[in-house]
């Protein structure tokens, strides 16, 4: 397993949206609003531009729509999450994990915090 | 306002409106239709998010193409905030050889010039810093070697 620099936000949720399974642009918007609480609305620009990117390195890619998809949605593309995208996105989960067992730690950090 | 939305997604780059257009206002129009039945607040924060998801990521594609785009960027800016950061001096102080023009001539102590000169570097840097911070994001999961 190589090590990853550290993703952006934006990186990391679209990677966590998807790997819920395929999905079209929309609902991975919709996704990340639901993961953050609302806290994070990614913009079309934000979301397209970084599935670019993804899609260039390997870690995504993109799917013919499922069968039972409605009419409007034949327009959109599905992405899928690569074995790449999923290895770089554990990396991601493991490297967070670390950093907040380390904080734990600390005692300059709250203990409301702690646990 | 889709309408609106679709004209300015003419900005983007071709290749990217290209690849992404259409789903991009569809899902514009989906988020207009959920913001709108939600009242005018909903609609106002959505199409002012909408706008500066817009004009960054505007500036993201722009730049993303090559590091001669960032360079020539960095360069036109940096000219542009010297020559406003030397205007004052220009007009005070008669740099140019030859017959001086009558009138005042302003003092300028070694002081002064050392303050110019450091503020001047200023939009230097953070041009550099702007360009750095955007090749970095060109390459977003580079593996450690």
């Amino acid at each position: 397993m190589p090590a990853y620099q550290p993703l952006t936000p934006a990186v990391f949720h679209v990677l966590l949206a998807l790997a819920d399974g395929d999905k079209h642009g929309y609902a991975i918007m919709k996704s990340v609003e639901e993961h953050t609480a609302g806290t994070l609305k990614m913009g079309a620009g934000t979301l397209y531009g970084t599935l670019q990117r993804l899609t260039d390195a390997g870690w995504v890619l993109e799917v013919t729509p499922p069968q039972a998809v409605s009419v409007r949605d034949e327009r959109r593309r599905f992405y899928r999450l690569t074995s790449d995208g999923r290895q770089a996105l554990g990396g991601e989960v493991r490297r967070l994990e670390d950093l907040v067992r380390l904080a734990r730690r600390s005692r300059g950090v709250p203990k409301a915090a702690r646990h | 306002m889709r309408y609106a939305y679709d004209m300015l997604l003419r900005l983007y780059p071709e290749a990217f409106r290209r690849r992404y257009g259409v789903e991009m206002s569809l899902d514009f129009a989906d988020g207009w239709n959920e913001a709108t039945a939600h009242g005018r607040t909903a609609a106002l924060a959505f199409a002012s998010r909408a706008g500066g998801d817009l004009v960054v990521s505007l500036l993201r594609e722009w730049t993303r193409g090559s590091r001669v785009v960032i360079g020539a960027t960095a360069a036109a800016v940096t000219l542009l905030l010297w020559g406003l950061a030397l205007q004052p001096w220009r007009w005070n102080w008669d740099i140019q050889p030859g017959p001086r023009h009558p009138g005042p001539v302003a003092d300028v102590t070694a002081g002064e010039l050392l303050a110019l000169a450091a503020a001047a570097m200023i939009p230097v840097i953070l041009v550099l810093l702007f360009a750095t911070r955007m090749v970095q994001r060109r390459e977003p999961h580079r593996r450690r070697l």
